[in-house]
């Protein structure tokens, strides 16, 4: 397993996904990374999926409500006291509970 | 009056009454990547995301004593509220979307090097991903059908391994990567075509 190309791309490209997910086993992921390392036809394409993946992980972190840390913990201090909760499906959007 | 740290939650009062110890260290810290996971189920709304959120940290703290404490609260929590939402589309006559999904012969006619060629033919100076404001992004990832959605949210918004999103899709891992590899490739696509319509990218001549 020293030529990189011994490997054919289509094999490297089908653990494309694994390989970025860090999924594949060592042997399996030296042998991607050694592939890699040299092809052009696979890198460019390795390169492609990984700017998706560092993408889609930025653009959907987004800061919760602060409202919606509230609303649960007030939730689950009236669970804790007995007294009823909310009605579920409803939430508590926009409600103040009369007590605070 | 807003509470900022619930110290009657867990078992730690001063007075020693017996509540749910662990509760606000394992699960509570958790809540933020549980809204994030209901918005995406809920496409987007909010209102409905955060009825989940109340519904499944009230049922997480109702059954707190049927979880083993120092295991994978987090896929515990996703699953409760994936459920929850697989609830809700039953009643409005939703069901059935997700297993759907799994059969379909169009998988294998999604080449997989086909929008990464058509993206770089358009886009040799690769701004591709950047010509995108968030919320396009979400709105694509949003359109997606519920199965390629969750998976997608799971794994790369929210980081999940494939073992942990099998035990919260109650699927075997390959069907999690079947999932997510056609999720990934059905967003970017639809990128693709969005930034095509709105003119990020333009489509070079092919010889």
């Amino acid at each position: 397993m020293n030529d990189p190309h011994k490997v054919p791309c289509d094999r490297v490209l089908a653990r494309l996904w694994e390989y970025l997910d860090g999924e594949l086993p060592a042997e399996g992921e030296a042998e991607v990374r050694a592939h890699l390392d040299v092809c052009g036809h696979c890198f460019p394409q390795y390169d492609f999926e990984r700017a998706y993946l560092t993408f889609i992980r930025r653009t959907a972190e987004r800061p919760v409500p602060p409202g919606v840390r509230r609303r649960v913990f007030q939730m689950i201090l009236a669970e804790e006291s007995g007294r009823p909760p909310p009605e579920p499906g409803r939430g508590a959007c926009g409600r103040e509970t009369a007590e605070s | 009056m807003a509470a900022a740290s619930p110290s009657g939650i867990d078992g730690d009062t001063a007075d020693g009454s017996t509540t749910k110890p662990g509760f606000t260290d394992e699960a509570l810290p958790h809540l933020d990547a549980v809204y994030r996971f209901a918005l995406r189920l809920a496409q987007g709304r909010a209102d409905l995301a955060e009825d989940l959120v109340q519904d499944t940290f009230l049922q997480a703290y109702r059954a707190w004593d049927t979880f083993t404490r120092g295991t994978n609260a987090r896929s515990w929590l996703f699953t409760i509220c994936r459920n929850r939402f697989l609830r809700l589309e039953e009643r409005r006559g939703r069901s059935g979307e997700v297993t759907e999904a799994d059969s379909g012969a169009d998988v294998e006619a999604l080449a997989s090097t086909a929008v990464f060629s058509e993206v770089r033919s358009a886009d040799p100076e690769r701004a591709f991903f950047d010509s995108f404001v968030d919320e396009e992004v979400m709105r694509a990832l949003d359109a997606l059908p519920t199965a390629f959605r969750e998976a997608v949210t799971l794994s790369d918004v929210e980081g999940l391994s494939y073992p942990e999103m099998a035990e919260v899709l109650g699927v075997p891992t390959g069907t999690v990567k079947s999932r997510l590899f056609r999720g990934r490739r059905l967003l970017q696509q639809a990128l693709y075509g969005y930034a095509l319509e709105m003119g990020y990218i333009h489509p070079r001549e092919r010889r």
